[in-house]
């Protein structure tokens, strides 16, 4: 959702430092792991007042984070968001939206010619050397982020399936009902609600950044469109 | 044993290499052997070893319900004769063992698996009936 500007897409060194030349990664790694921990600790506080309501041993935090209720509630919400993603990334090949700066200019829809990528004759002397490889090792890398990020997406929602019929078992096993296999949970009402109430919001979060893109900035952000751009125009980034 | 690929599926996409990933499931067979040694005390009228392998509110359940102390009252139980295993399904701190004459409920509590209701006989798309359970 956002394009290199100034001189790195040039391909040019900066000479900021460490920090400041990675701050996004490390904003959002930083962020994602005070999120985690925070779960963590909520989640254990939660578990163990479940536990003392029904009698049951409270358990420490490694515990917690080896059992199928930590497990489930976190590969539950990875999978989405890396659906998100790998569907943002191949759907925006296709299709345009007129005005939204997340969308490419509507007559580039489509994998775009050999110039515009800059592969076969038109590689140049810093591309990748996958990029410049031409064959099987050209088609792998031009198709391997979204290889990867459905990898990410479909290992996410293998897990989650796991882990959420473990802790769907648990709760079965505590009300002195059946458990039920894989086959049968993946089926079930559990497995596809906590799918869907996780597919649903990304999606919505993905439409309205499309469409409010169309008419309202962000000033310096990549995301938006520059404040005094037109409506109308597509495919620029601020 | 799925709560152990649970964990193990979840490392996989943190891409961390866990060892030991074999140690963290419920102990199945450990969960059989109490419903076994439940079932034994029982037959043989050691009242206070079988109220010893019962979970609390079980057991304060059948105090209640009987007016008797649970050594005693566990005793008065009619329970089906079983002595063996023939399945356990173990998820979390909670277990099902179904022995050759009986269905036994067993949860983690005070460090070990006890038992929280016995006599259970299936029911189709309904909790198990058991003639011996907690609230």
């Amino acid at each position: 959702m956002t394009s290199a500007k100034g001189a790195d897409a040039k391909g040019k060194r900066s000479d900021r430092g460490f920090l400041s030349s990675n701050g996004l990664t490390l904003f959002f790694g930083g962020i994602f792991l005070l999120a985690l921990v925070g779960q963590a600790l909520t989640g254990l506080a939660l578990y163990n007042n479940d536990a003392a309501t029904s009698g049951l041993e409270q358990v420490s935090l490694l515990r917690y984070l080896t059992s199928s209720e930590f497990a489930v509630d976190v590969t539950e919400n990875w999978q989405s968001e890396y659906l998100q993603f790998l569907l943002y990334i191949l759907a925006t090949v296709w299709l345009v939206q007129r005005g939204s700066p997340e969308s490419k200019e509507l007559d580039k829809a489509g994998l775009e010619s050999d110039e515009d990528q800059m592969v076969g004759k038109h590689t140049r002397p810093d591309s990748p050397a996958w990029a410049k490889a031409g064959g099987l090792r050209l088609s792998v890398y031009a198709w391997s982020l979204a290889l990867v990020m459905s990898t990410i997406f479909l290992l996410s929602w293998l897990a989650q399936s796991i882990a959420g019929v473990s802790a769907f078992n648990a709760e079965q096993l505590a009300e002195l009902q059946e458990p039920m296999s894989w086959g049968s949970y993946v089926t079930s009402a559990d497995f596809w609600n906590r799918t869907l109430q996780n597919w649903q919001s990304e999606f919505l979060a993905v439409a309205s950044m499309v469409v409010l893109s169309i008419y309202l900035r962000q000033r310096g952000s990549p995301e938006s469109k520059p404040v005094g751009a037109s409506h109308n125009s597509t495919g620029l980034e601020g | 044993m799925t709560r152990r690929l649970a964990w193990c599926a979840t490392a996989l996409v943190l891409g961390v290499n866990l060892s030991g990933c074999s140690s963290l499931g419920p102990d199945d067979e450990a969960a059989g052997e109490a419903a076994v040694a439940f079932h034994e005390a029982q037959r043989r009228g050691d009242g206070g070893s079988a109220c010893d392998l019962l979970i609390e509110t079980t057991r304060t359940d059948l105090e209640q319900s009987t007016d008797q102390p649970c050594e005693t009252a566990i005793l008065a139980e009619s329970l089906p004769s079983a002595e063996q295993v023939v399945d356990v399904a173990a998820y979390g701190r909670n277990a099902r063992v179904i022995l050759d004459g009986d269905v036994v409920f067993l949860s983690v509590a005070e460090g070990r698996w006890q038992v929280s209701a016995a006599g259970c006989v299936f029911q189709a798309n309904a909790p198990y009936d058991c003639s011996l359970s907690g609230s």
